[in-house]
């Protein structure tokens, strides 16, 4: 008994000097410190590799503020607390983080500790002081990856078919899910084919890429020529079916055909990276206009579809692509516009 | 001289856990072709003897030499390799498989390699066992009755059998649980194979039979060889060798100090008891009282009837006809609930197992069966408890501290504790098995005082044991099972080691005092 | 004979959880740049920070009642493997019992939850007792594969039929306010399940060591064979352990969800069921060993969570040192058993 008395105690003095030391460099209180929440885990997930792709780079060039990136996990139950316990060191200048959900969850932090401020990208937060959101045009970009189904599905690429058939893989369904990329993505390929279905399947979470794979299979054998992808790490299993398939996939939010060149035919993508980096920039400098929620599309230069690329060239047909570019030039001047509902 | 097959020297065996002498200096040699007995009461030595010899149990000193070779013990692959073939008293077969693949497993003939050859199988068969029909064999053991798995276990041993030289075949009771011409058949087999130039050594308790068929006896006892016999020797020769005689006193013993009592009311009752288990008895047709004050021992060998009795006596199984009374009440299925509300007590052979919780503590050992009775308002009463358990810790002698864990007691205070439990509160009815089994001489004669005493204050006491002295110390009355029947009912003062033992052995002869 | 879960040394259990800590201190230095700021994350900041010390307390009230559950069923000597599914299914079908019946006075609609909670869990846990009396099919397989079956359907409900769809979060809805249980400690999630997790590992304390049916139990655990000639029966314990046992899981995923979720969400569980035999095993299947037993591993749990937060711990070297603790925790049963 006596032993373990004095180990104890030998173990609480050892921590506690090593503790007391803390922390080793000089004050950072002029810094401005940035933490990055990622709900989920950075590799292997575009969103979130943009994030923290721009958050770095504002802090690169300001050369007056820090970052931290902590991941939440894949257990969504924790990602309330994960957020908490960010705000409740009270070390964060900011904290910029990405996810529809957010804003309810950033709503119940805001609850205990109201002078955090929140930079929230890929959500809509309007009217909170404490809170700046961006929510991108995702109408005109799944509408912009439906039309380009749409093209493929009635090219030389692809076998002629009555009606076409494109696939949809989501990680989960969500509001913008079901109400905005779903039907939006529909809307493209009916743009080239009134008759076109989608068919629509649900993963049921972010990284299982073998039943993604599975499900791809289903999908491709039953008819589309092509699947957009939006699941996270469950993205890498449709590619492997495609390609056993000879099939195609569209990738979403970042420039994905060099992730499969040939399978991956076409990429929408979201200047993700860029507007973080702009807003952070913003809000290192003080002049980011918290209190206000912006919605950024095709216009604004911000959603776009991946054309300056040679394995584009390579893989798509001249035709297809030359119709891609005429549906891009009316969204950016306005002639096509997709309104993004609003909650 | 013939052929000596196996050869034993000086063979000694102690197991270090218990610190028991199984076997102590045993020599003996068998030859080619001779049908050896092994015969001894339960827990001479005999199956350890044997398991030395196929290398099952290593010897501490001595040698084994099978056909001219000898063994290292404690190595199963080189007796085996030696010839070395046992067939054991409790078959270790396969329930769920059939007969033929159940002789054959491991050890598959085979066609190209995957088939299973079976007429070479249906061959090797028919060679070492001409009639055994085929329509059993292809039949799931699970379907057999117990005479029929002692065939094919014995069938399974002779296929391990060599074919191109002598070996030697051990059997454990062959005709354990075997119908009178299941037996007959299994004596051919042994017959067959002895011609066929094998040696074979069985053992069994059932001294009939050995004149029957083998040639030779070995007699054991505490270990030791007493000697070899032929085989016409006579039951009576045999059984004294087994029993011995006690500490060369004479064969009376004294009557109990106690002295005549008024026995009490009738409280145990059996008439024409019968319990039948897979088609065979091991309880055939027995009838007997017990009153209060009186004390009935009954032995046997234990697979004779008496393992049965306990059985019954503890709820564990339940008679097949015949009645069972308690206290004038018919009791037709016997459960450990039933039995104790009647009033019965027991302490069981296997102490750690039944008797007790050995990771408890000595007090709640103690209080397991007044537990409701210690309580107050829900709770246990700690004083009550405390007080409880220390009187029985008083009147029962028992030397230890009542929080130590039980598994930190000598046998000797384990047994008290369970007896002072089991005796606590004057029952009607006690059932002990093995009193004092393993226990020092001043533990024993605690016991068996405490035991008289409680018939004196009116219980209807059973004992059941092997012990022969214990048995006739203790009762007023000895009953002798074999075979399932009782074969002898003496008053103990007129018990002698011998004719007990005799009876026991199934040698008992007609007109003998207390012969039935 | 010897019964080494509840008489092996107190001494093995703190070795492994001091060589547990010991490897964490080595892990932490491999996975951060300063060291000290690694440890003072680890070890200290979960005993400073009202949130992160409220948090703590939390799940160690959460892992104390499941471990209760798996002393009362281990102590019986019955395994019940089934915790993670007694928890999860047991809470999905509280939330859903709440959201079914919103409007009722808070008081009973937290009642309602929990109990529905508690009364599927004891049915997971008794139905695998009943298949050991019926059939003597080993409730150490049947309540696992019990579980291991109906989480995935849980599963599928929180994510399909039963998904709030106003919400971006894989979830159900949120059950009414009212029904919520009041937080103490803000602004952690401490609310009043630590209390109630207090009372009940005395309750079990006095229950199992004070009581008759205790004592039977406690017999029944430790020789089936005697218990039954002493008139203890085995039905009665065989099923009531395994569903005392599931109710108690049940329990806590009932608290989960009212005290600190307020919905089911996918995989909130997060294998709390597992770590409450760790917690149990750890403490000796004694009730208030349990106690220490799961202020250690909230403790250390806090800390991996605390040094991911402010160190450059990756998610995945957390969930490393997590199985780590789990594994030598497990390991020092393995070798006294061996040594004895």
């Amino acid at each position: 008994m006596k032993r373990l008395v004095y180990l104890m105690a030998g173990f609480f003095v050892v921590t506690s000097t090593l503790s007391g030391g803390g922390r080793a460099e000089v004050s950072e209180a002029d810094l401005y410190s940035i933490g990055v929440f990622v709900p989920g885990v950075v590799e292997g997930s575009p969103t979130y590799e943009m994030l923290v792709a721009g958050v770095e780079q504002a802090v690169a060039e300001s050369d007056a503020a820090a970052m931290k990136v902590v991941e939440g996990g894949f257990n969504q139950a924790l990602w309330q607390q994960g957020l908490t316990s960010m705000a409740a060191g009270g070390e964060y200048d900011l904290i910029v983080t990405s996810n529809p959900e957010m804003p309810d969850i950033v709503e119940a932090v805001l609850e205990a500790f109201p002078a955090q401020r929140f930079l929230l990208m890929d959500a809509w937060y309007p009217g909170n002081p404490q809170v700046h959101s961006v929510m991108f045009n995702q109408r005109e970009q799944a509408f912009l990856s439906g039309h380009f189904a749409g093209l493929v599905g009635r090219s030389g690429m692809v076998t002629p078919r009555p009606a076409l058939r494109a696939g949809l893989l989501a990680g989960q369904e969500y509001p913008i899910m079901n109400e905005v990329i779903l039907p939006a993505y529909l809307l493209g390929l009916r743009s080239v084919d009134p008759d076109g279905q989608v068919d629509f399947r649900v993963l049921g979470n972010w990284f299982d890429a073998g039943r993604a794979a599975e499900l791809a299979n289903s999908m491709y054998a039953t008819g589309s020529h092509i699947i957009l992808t939006i699941a996270g790490g469950g993205n890498q299993g449709v590619i492997s079916s495609a390609r056993d398939r000879n099939a195609y996939v569209l990738w979403f939010d970042s420039p994905g055909l060099s992730e499969a060149p040939g399978v991956v035919i076409g990429s929408t993508y979201v200047a993700q990276d860029r507007a973080t980096y702009e807003r952070t920039l913003s809000a290192i400098r003080g002049e980011l206009a918290f209190g206000e929620a912006e919605v950024l599309g095709v216009a604004d230069g911000y959603v776009g579809f991946v054309e300056d690329d040679r394995l584009y060239e390579r893989h798509v047909e001249a035709e297809v692509r030359q119709a891609m570019s005429r549906m891009i030039e009316q969204m950016k001047n306005g002639d096509v516009y997709l309104d993004m509902s609003l909650r | 001289m013939a052929d000596l097959l196996l050869q034993m020297e000086g063979v000694s065996k102690r197991y270090p856990g218990n610190g028991v002498q199984a076997v102590d200096g045993a020599s003996l040699q068998v030859a080619r072709g001779e049908i050896r007995a092994i015969v001894g009461e339960n827990g001479a030595g005999k199956t350890t003897l044997m398991h030395i010899v196929t290398g099952v149990v290593g010897a501490d000193t001595g040698s084994v030499t099978v056909c001219g070779r000898t063994l290292v013990t404690g190595d199963p692959a080189a007796a085996r390799a030696a010839g070395v073939v046992m067939s054991y008293q409790h078959p270790r077969l396969d329930r769920s498989l059939t007969v033929l693949e159940n002789l054959f497993l491991g050890d598959e003939p085979r066609r190209l390699g995957i088939l299973f050859n079976r007429r070479r199988a249906y061959d090797r068969i028919r060679a070492v066992a001409r009639d055994l029909p085929k329509r059993l064999v292809t039949r799931p053991l699970a379907r057999l009755s117990s005479g029929q798995v002692r065939m094919v276990s014995l069938v399974a041993a002779l296929l391990r059998l060599p074919t191109d030289r002598a070996g030697v075949l051990i059997l454990d009771e062959p005709t354990e649980a075997t119908t009178p011409e299941e037996a007959d058949r299994i004596f051919q087999i042994i017959r067959d194979s002895a011609a066929a130039g094998h040696a074979v050594v069985f053992i069994t308790h059932r001294l009939p039979e050995v004149g029957r068929v083998a040639h030779t006896v070995t007699v054991l006892r505490g270990g030791r060889i007493v000697g070899t016999y032929a085989a016409d020797a006579g039951a009576a020769t045999l059984a004294a060798a087994m029993v011995g005689s006690s500490e060369g006193e004479d064969t009376l013993h004294p009557p109990p100090a106690a002295g005549t009592h008024e026995p009490g009311p009738v409280r145990l009752r059996f008439e024409r008891l019968t319990i039948e288990r897979f088609g065979r008895s091991l309880v055939s047709d027995v009838s007997f009282s017990v009153r209060g004050g009186e004390v009935i021992g009954l032995t046997g060998i234990r697979e004779n009837g008496i393992e049965a009795m306990e059985g019954l006596l503890a709820g564990k199984l339940s008679h097949t006809s015949g009645r069972f009374e308690l206290d004038g009440r018919t009791v037709s299925d016997p459960t450990p609930n039933k039995l104790r509300s009647l009033g019965m007590r027991y302490v069981p052979t296997d102490r750690l197992l039944r008797g007790a919780s050995v990771d408890s503590s000595v007090s709640e050992n103690l209080i397991a069966l007044k537990r409701r009775h210690l309580q107050r308002a829900g709770l246990f009463d700690a004083a009550t408890v405390t007080d409880f358990a220390a009187s029985l810790q008083r009147r029962f002698g028992i030397d230890a501290a009542l929080n130590v864990p039980l598994w930190q007691l000598s046998g000797g205070n384990i047994q008290k504790v369970i007896l002072s439990r089991e005796l606590e509160g004057d029952p009607h009815m006690l059932v002990i098995c093995e009193p004092s089994w393993g226990l020092d001489f001043r533990t024993r004669r605690r016991i068996i005082s405490q035991v008289r005493r409680t018939a004196q204050a009116g219980a209807a006491v059973i004992v059941i044991s092997t012990d022969i002295d214990e048995v006739i110390d203790l009762a007023d009355r000895v009953l002798v099972l074999y075979d399932g029947r009782i074969v002898a009912d003496v008053p103990a003062s007129e018990a002698s080691r011998q004719s007990i033992g005799r009876a026991m052995a199934g040698a008992l002869a007609v007109g003998e005092p207390g012969a039935r | 004979m010897r019964d080494r879960l509840t008489q092996g040394s107190f001494r093995s259990s703190l070795l492994a959880v001091l060589a547990a800590i010991a490897v964490t201190v080595i892990l932490l230095g491999f996975g951060s740049p300063s060291w000290s700021s690694a440890m003072r994350a680890f070890f200290v900041q979960p005993l400073t920070n009202r949130f992160y010390l409220g948090n703590m307390l939390s799940s160690m009230g959460y892992l104390l009642i499941a471990a209760l559950g798996i002393v009362i069923a281990f102590r019986c000597g019955l395994y019940n493997l089934g915790g993670e599914g007694q928890i999860f299914v047991g809470a999905l079908a509280g939330t859903l019992a709440g959201l079914a019946l919103p409007g009722l006075p808070g008081i009973f609609g937290t009642l309602l939850v929990l109990i529905v909670a508690s009364a599927t869990g004891a049915l997971l846990g008794g139905l695998s007792g009943l298949f050991r009396r019926l059939w003597g099919a080993p409730e150490l397989i049947t309540s696992y594969l019990l579980s291991a079956a109906l989480i995935p359907a849980a599963e599928y409900l929180i994510v399909g039929p039963a998904n709030d769809p106003t919400r971006s979060l894989l979830a159900t809805a949120r059950l009414s306010r009212a029904y919520w249980l009041p937080r103490f400690f803000a602004p952690s999630d401490l609310n009043l399940s630590f209390a109630i997790a207090i009372a009940l590992a005395g309750i079990v304390y006095l229950m199992m060591f004070y009581t008759v049916r205790g004592y039977e139990l406690r017999i029944f655990g430790l020789n089936e064979e005697f218990a039954t000639y002493s008139g203890i029966h085995p039905t009665t314990y065989t099923l009531g352990a395994m569903g005392l046992s599931g109710g108690l899981h049940g329990l806590t995923g009932g608290l989960m969800v009212a005290g600190t979720y307020h919905a089911a969400i996918s995989g909130f569980s997060g294998g709390i069921g597992w770590s409450a035999i760790a917690v149990a095993l750890v403490g000796r299947l004694h009730p208030l060993g349990a106690i220490v037993s799961a202020l250690l591993f909230a403790y250390l749990d806090a800390g991996t969570k605390a040094s991911m937060l402010h160190t450059e711990f990756t998610f995945e070297l957390g969930t490393v040192i997590q199985a780590v603790i789990l594994l030598l925790v497990t390991a020092s049963f393995v070798v006294s058993r061996r040594s004895s």
